[in-house]
């Protein structure tokens, strides 16, 4: 059975079809991405999964989990972290209080112990900073854990968005242009970091990106949608080679790539 | 002599804090803005001389019950009014708690008619001497309450992991709610804590200037406060109470006792053409 299963999606946003029917399925522990160009649907499906729009018709299973009608949060305490294409960041807060807000599902003090900070809770508080540090290690943040995010630059802050994804320790982690405004260094970085996430810490990755090396070099499937319909599916090579994608939308990347 | 007045300034200070905080705490994590903030504080005041002078409860239990019934009413305030209001704008979420704030105003004084009523203070009204200071107890009492509540909102704030996803909230909804992290809670939660810091201010306020259906009106200096700390900024609405309450105190030491009403909003006004964001306000940023 597929980690997370997207059947006959579809949503208009006023005359506009955003999704129409659209259908893929993402296996566990794969990379899977969502290609297409600017308008194609692609993060009105991560709107979807995550339940800040309701769609129209169509269903989305996770992990056995019909998720189709649940609100945001219950969704996300199913197991489903997310970035996103603007990095939204609590960014008054320092990077390890947006690393604990992302671990909050997880901790399961009440307000009144919260307020007298009891013991149990301080042992609760100790394991969060505990594998909030490990998280930093992980994406190499430890230098900046007190920084308030504001002050940080871009490429440090997506990699903050993802530790507070991650501390939310999810089955399938979303991933919305994660490449956007990064130098190829830094490109090279978080193509490392994605994989490792996949191979290191088992989790399933749904990555929407423009950059077609990262996209090429890391999927293992790949679903291209146009216009709010999905054309094709299938490896990094098929996908190179069907037709109606280069005419859609590779074109001239495909040679470079 | 004056260092007295200025003690006697912080407590009435410490009282225009404490709306003022209830203000900014609602204020920043919905946006809304809560006319009736005073009104909540005097329905909880009525509850508890309900208590202690018809039904006879002793004071302390009385007293108790008032916080309780505080916390209820900004729960109830968020459930009844605001929540079914959560996609208008934030001006008519002001005008339906304007609105609220007058019917509870009204409502009150059918129950409890339009008199004032001697409140009994939780502090004993005998005056202590603090080195150069002679201080009275129920100030003492006030700037004592006032401080611990503050004390004990910072920490769970900053420190505790519901206080630190209701900044989240604050700062991104939508965020927040990818987080796993109701926001409809938080926004209740934000409720019943303000409704606890009126419930507080009733408990303080009501034995200095009576408890009646007017007592409400003290959400007047809060907004002053709040706007001449700093609208939004917490440690500004606290700034603000104090100085506010500093100088009503102090210029009727100076001039004629008329100009107490006077002094603090010239100030305010003053204040506001230099700064015009407050003392601590920070100007708001737009992403280009």
């Amino acid at each position: 059975m597929p980690l997370l299963s997207v059947a006959k999606l579809s949503i208009h946003f006023g005359g506009l079809a955003a999704l129409i029917n659209c259908s893929f399925d993402v296996e566990q522990g794969k990379i899977f991405s969502l290609i297409g160009p600017n308008g194609a649907g692609k993060t009105t499906v991560f709107n979807i999964i995550n339940g800040i729009y309701k769609a129209d018709r169509g269903k989305i299973l996770f992990d056995g989990t019909d998720i189709t009608h649940l609100a945001p949060h219950n969704v996300a305490r199913l197991g489903v972290a997310r970035t996103f294409q603007n990095i939204e960041l609590f960014s008054k807060m320092t990077v390890l209080e947006n690393v604990l807000v992302g671990q909050h599902i997880h901790l399961c003090s009440g307000i009144l112990s919260g307020g007298l900070l009891l013991g149990r809770v301080r042992a609760e508080e100790k394991l969060a900073r505990e594998e909030a540090n490990n998280i930093f290690d992980f994406l190499g943040l430890t230098d900046y854990r007190s920084h308030l995010v504001s002050d940080l630059p871009h490429g440090i802050q997506t990699r903050v968005e993802m530790a507070r994804a991650l501390a939310a320790k999810p089955k399938i982690l979303l991933l919305d242009e994660p490449a956007g405004g990064l130098n190829p260094q830094e490109t090279q970085v978080l193509m490392q970091l994605i994989e490792r996430i996949r191979s290191d810490l088992k989790i399933t990755v749904l990555l929407v990106e423009h950059d077609m090396a990262v996209v090429m070099g890391l999927s293992d499937r790949i679903c291209v949608l146009h216009f709010g319909q999905k054309i094709a599916e299938g490896s990094p090579g098929e996908i190179q080679k069907h037709p109606r994608v280069t005419e859609a939308y590779l074109g001239e990347t495909v040679e470079h790539a | 002599m004056l260092l007295q007045v200025i003690v006697s300034g912080i407590a009435t200070g410490c009282i225009y804090s404490l709306m003022a905080l209830g203000l900014t705490l609602i204020y920043k994590s919905t946006g809304h803005v809560n006319f009736a903030q005073g009104e909540m504080s005097m329905l909880s005041g009525f509850v508890a001389f309900t208590m202690f002078h018809i039904l006879g409860f002793s004071v302390t239990f009385s007293l108790f019950i008032c916080l309780l019934s505080s916390i209820v009413i900004g729960l109830v305030m968020e459930r009844l009014l605001v929540r079914p209001a959560i996609r208008a704008p934030h001006f008519n979420v002001f005008i339906i708690t304007l609105g609220a704030s007058i019917v509870m105003q009204s409502g009150a004084g059918l129950i409890w008619t339009h008199d004032q009523f001697l409140f009994p203070s939780a502090f004993p009204s005998e005056t202590f001497s603090l080195g150069f200071v002679r201080v009275n107890g129920i100030s003492l009492g006030i700037i004592a309450t006032t401080g611990v509540l503050m004390l004990v909102l910072y920490f769970f704030f900053k420190y505790s992991k519901t206080g630190t996803a209701m900044r989240a909230v604050s700062e991104s909804q939508n965020a927040a709610l990818l987080m796993g992290i109701s926001v409809k809670r938080s926004f209740a939660l934000t409720w019943a804590i303000s409704g606890f810091i009126s419930g507080v201010g009733a408990v303080l306020i009501a034995p200095v200037i009576f408890l009646s259906t007017r007592m409400g009106l003290v959400v007047i200096n809060g907004f002053a406060a709040a706007i001449l700390g700093g609208w939004g900024s917490i440690p500004g609405a606290v700034l603000g109470g104090i100085m506010l309450g500093i100088l009503e105190n102090v210029a009727p030491y100076y001039f004629p006792s008329q100009i107490r009403n006077i002094i603090p909003f010239a100030v305010l006004v003053g204040v506001l053409i230099i700064k015009p964001t407050g003392i601590m306000g920070e100007e708001e940023k737009r992403r280009v």
